[in-house]
């Protein structure tokens, strides 16, 4: 694969730089979102509520669309895009994305739900475990499509 | 092997992208807990260590490049100057005890910081003059 990167095509790079940028960016914002989430879980602070759900909206929501364009526009350029049976790391790469943005809508409706009964009566109760744990697996799913991504299986 | 080394050299990107992603919540004004700030700042330091290490195995590992090429030679330039800025925002943040804004003198470093991270994912990805 490295030896492929060493003579990869001029035009592959801009394309491949925006995706690992995003990949970068999405897991950073991921860890973020985690953090805050879990602290939101332990001490019910609407503030560390608010700053996931924000993380979540504007940091994480940006990147898995920046990662997910430039994954499209990178396998067409290599010619992904039309293979009947393409190799095991695209389908896991794919997939991780894919799965990704459902879980990241339902992850920002728990956060929602969570921030607007803390402010109610100060208990997030299910929804904010809920979501931690949603936000927890896709970055889980994420750290596998680098493993996918840079080893190639298949 | 090399997948491995190219593995675990992206692992430690990431994890530079993990603290530097908490840092610039910071600097936006953000008012985050000092736990998570305290728990990201080893992220940071992991990832500065392993894209070193782990770059620099993979520029001797693969027999097209050598470490003394100039995109290597950028690379490390840049890592230098990352490594210089990164750890200020975290540093002043903890010292105020978490009191935002940080002073504007910090936040321009770490946007500092924040350019020469992005140049050196560009540097990896275009390699000048290979």
């Amino acid at each position: 694969m490295s030896v492929l990167a060493a003579i990869r095509p001029n035009e592959w790079e801009l394309p491949l730089f925006i995706h690992v940028f995003g990949a970068l960016s999405l897991i950073g914002a991921l860890v973020l979102t985690t953090a805050m989430l879990f602290t939101a879980w332990r001490d019910a602070s609407a503030t560390n509520l608010r700053l996931a759900v924000r993380s979540l909206t504007l940091g994480v929501i940006p990147a898995w669309v920046i990662l997910r364009g430039s994954a499209e526009w990178i396998a067409d350029k290599e010619g992904y895009v039309d293979l009947d049976d393409p190799p095991d790391w695209i389908d896991l790469g794919y997939m991780a994305a894919d799965v990704g943005f459902p879980l990241i809508l339902l992850s920002a409706l728990f956060g929602w739900l969570a921030l607007r009964k803390v402010r109610a009566d100060g208990t997030p109760r299910g929804t904010v475990r809920a979501a931690a744990i949603l936000i927890t697996i896709l970055l889980v799913l994420n750290l596998v499509a680098l493993w996918a991504m840079t080893t190639k299986p298949g | 092997m090399t997948d491995t080394l190219l593995f675990l050299h992206l692992l430690s990107a990431a994890s530079l992208f993990a603290a530097l992603v908490c840092f610039s919540a910071v600097a936006l004004g953000a008012r985050l807990p000092l736990g998570v700030v305290r728990t990201l700042l080893p992220f940071w330091h992991a990832g500065l260590v392993g894209v070193f290490l782990f770059g620099l195995a993979l520029a001797i590992d693969i027999d097209a490049y050598d470490p003394w090429d100039v995109w290597v030679l950028i690379a490390i330039g840049l890592w230098l100057v990352a490594g210089a800025t990164g750890e200020k925002l975290p540093a002043a943040y903890k010292e105020s005890g978490g009191q935002v804004p940080v002073p504007p003198a910090v936040v321009r470093t770490h946007w500092v910081s924040v350019v020469v991270v992005v140049l050196l994912l560009a540097d990896m990805v275009w390699k000048p003059w290979v």
